[in-house]
């Protein structure tokens, strides 16, 4: 007898960045909404176009549903908006204005699903990031009829804090994850000696919850962490006439603590891409 | 049939009747006394040469019966008995139980048409498409054509199906040979939802300014001078964003904030605005705000209200290290829903520049449309 489904449909569109090496086996370093990343390695890996990760995702969205919206302009990769878009049942919309000026979407998004645990009872697929969509928020009322890609990671969007915090409620993902830490904005000279204490390691992965695509990731030895930490909590010292990028976005990050992980190393001979199906 | 050959006759004959005798006798018998094979048959008698040839006489085995082989063609088993078709057979045993019926055969070459039968039940109408909705100033597309439906069962041709956006109904399949009439076609399935429509913008406004503007310290009002298009109930003068129509709007604001020739410290905010939405209320005065008659009650006037949420985006850029001298720019994009329970209503785009210094506004772009 088949389970009664408890929640309604939700689809989801992540990446996981994933680190291997001998001694520590997998670790998956963070994983985030796909549409702000950028991909790549099925590229280098020569892959024809119909087996593209973008193509692939094509491909499994329309096992259950071959309609869809995506608004381009939102989604980073380029590449993976033209994928979806260039399939005869999508439409792509540039912004939210694009979107509303569509009458049939209007008009479809207004239809509620004949069954809310069926993806193929939804008029089709809508993909957005949430930065865009975020201003219509009565979105779950005034869409019915749209499945939206990564609703239930909304709450996680652009904080990485909180997606990390997925694996630490959970005690066999706790197990992949690298050792981290999240700590407060406040410089002192103990600090440096407390991340290391807590992490136990020599060399460290500093990141900013808000920043995306490699921005602001600073990768340092434990004799340098000080020197980081100071420049990144009062964006003051020798660090801030740096141009390079990584330490460049600090001084746009809003959130009042930042990330430290463990650095994982990976063999020069396991450096690469690899390609999972999505089913 | 008669030999001509007689007896002698005692008492006469004299002379004769030995040669009558013997002609008598050859009749029937050979010089050497043996019976003429020629007289025996005549006599009905069967000869050894036809016991067993055809036309002749069967012979008898060891046992007094007649072999098997000159009963009947084909061999004698136990199993075989003789049919009165001169064969040794198999005989048929009493019929079976009717087995079920066989697989329906493969189909016919088609035969000619047979006369049209009864119109079979109109198909289910097709899932409405989407009617376009009317273009800039002109009607709007009409609505897409409804996919074909699928193929009806077999049967007579069956009427075509009439979906409300005209999809095809199923075809009957061919009658049977003969050229009888067939049966009515069974009713076929209901055409598939119509294609998603391609046309039908929904109504929106779009105006510009392509001149900047220098924006001082504090709260100013972005101006919209150029009509870029415009076929909706919202109409734009300047600043002044006057809705006509009740009902839920997106509106979104982009341009560029621009500021010459910076010269900073490194850490120095640059760059530090927010953009919002306010809109004109009426407002009641009360009479302890400006007492006339005692009555407690004073009047309306109109008054500026920010519309939630305010700003409705915050804005802080700051200089690349090293980059004195610079120009130091960024894009705006704003977008902000609010809703007009009674018009018309009257609203403005506010900018409130909070950076070190005068800064320039550029290429200021708005879009409204109406989303429900």
């Amino acid at each position: 007898m088949p389970l009664q489904p408890t929640f309604p449909v939700d689809v989801c569109y992540m990446v996981a960045d994933l680190k291997y090496n001998a001694r520590q086996g997998v670790k998956i370093c963070e994983v985030q909404q796909a549409s702000l990343s950028l991909f790549n390695g099925d590229t280098f890996r020569e892959l024809a176009v119909e087996h593209s990760i973008h193509k692939e995702l094509l491909r499994t969205l329309s096992l259950y549903n071959t309609h869809g919206w995506v608004v381009s302009h939102s989604i980073a990769d380029k590449k993976l908006a033209s994928a979806l878009a260039h399939s005869v049942d999508w439409r792509d919309r540039k912004d939210l204005i694009a979107l509303f000026s569509d009458e049939d979407f209007k008009s479809r998004a207004k239809q509620p699903a004949k069954d809310i645990y069926d993806l193929s009872s939804y008029q089709g697929f809508l993909y957005i990031n949430w930065s865009q969509l975020s201003v219509i928020h009565d979105f779950e009322q005034r869409l019915p009829g749209m499945v939206v890609v990564d609703k239930s990671s909304f709450p996680l969007w652009i904080d990485k804090y909180r997606m990390t915090r997925l694996f630490a409620e959970d005690e066999l993902l706790s197990t992949i994850k690298p050792k981290w830490g999240n700590y407060k904005k406040i410089y002192t000279k103990k600090l440096a000696a407390t991340i290391t204490n807590d992490l136990q390691c020599d060399t460290f992965v500093i990141k900013p919850r808000g920043q995306f695509m490699g921005r602001g990731v600073i990768i340092i030895q434990a004799q340098d962490l000080d020197e980081v930490l100071r420049y990144i909590i009062t964006k003051n010292g020798r660090l801030a006439d740096s141009k390079d990028p990584a330490y460049a976005a600090w001084k746009r990050d809003r959130f009042d603590s930042f990330i430290v992980e463990e650095f994982v190393d990976i063999p020069t001979d396991h450096a690469g891409s690899f390609f999972v199906s999505l089913q | 049939m008669s030999t001509g050959q007689r007896l002698p006759i005692p008492g006469s004959d004299d002379g004769d009747w030995g040669n009558i005798l013997n002609g008598f006798l050859e009749v029937s018998l050979n010089s050497d006394g043996t019976i003429s094979p020629g007289a025996l048959t005549q006599a009905g008698g069967v000869l050894s040469s036809q016991i067993g040839q055809p036309s002749g006489a069967a012979g008898l085995n060891g046992s007094g019966l007649v072999p098997t082989d000159q009963l009947a063609t084909g061999t004698a088993t136990s199993s075989t008995f003789l049919s009165g078709g001169g064969t040794w057979a198999v005989p048929a045993g009493a019929a079976g139980p009717v087995g079920p019926q066989g697989a329906t055969g493969p189909q016919g070459i088609t035969g000619p048409e047979g006369i049209t039968g009864a119109t079979g039940p109109q198909g289910t109408s097709g899932t409405a498409g989407i009617q376009g909705a009317t273009g800039a100033g002109a009607t709007g597309a009409t609505g897409p054509q409804g996919a074909t439906g699928p193929q009806g069962a077999s049967g007579a041709k069956g009427a075509t199906g009439a979906g409300i956006t005209g999809a095809t109904g199923p075809k009957g399949a061919t009658g049977p040979a003969g050229g009888a009439t067939g049966a009515t076609g069974p009713q076929g399935a209901s055409g598939a939802p119509g294609a998603t429509g391609v046309g039908g913008a929904s109504a929106y406004a779009s105006y510009y300014t392509n001149t900047s503007t220098t924006l001082g310290s504090g709260r100013a009002t972005m101006s919209f001078d150029e009509q870029i298009f415009n076929n909706s109930q919202v109409s734009i003068s300047g600043s002044t964003i006057t809705v006509n129509q009740s009902g839920t709007y997106l509106m979104s604001v982009s341009g560029i904030m621009q500021t010459p020739a910076i010269s900073q410290s490194t850490s120095s905010t640059l760059l530090s605005f927010n953009v919002g939405l306010e809109v004109e209320q009426e407002y009641e005065y009360w009479e302890t705000e400006s007492p006339t008659n005692n009555d407690g009650y004073y009047g309306y006037t109109l008054e500026w209200v920010n519309v939630a949420p305010y700003p409705s985006a915050q804005y802080n850029h700051w200089a690349p290290p090293g980059s004195s001298g610079d120009y130091l720019g960024t894009t705006i994009s704003v977008s902000q829903m609010f809703t007009v329970a009674t018009a018309p209503a009257i609203y403005t785009v506010q900018i409130t520049n909070a950076s070190s210094t005068t800064v320039d506004l550029w290429d200021q772009i708005i879009n409204i449309v109406k989303i429900d």
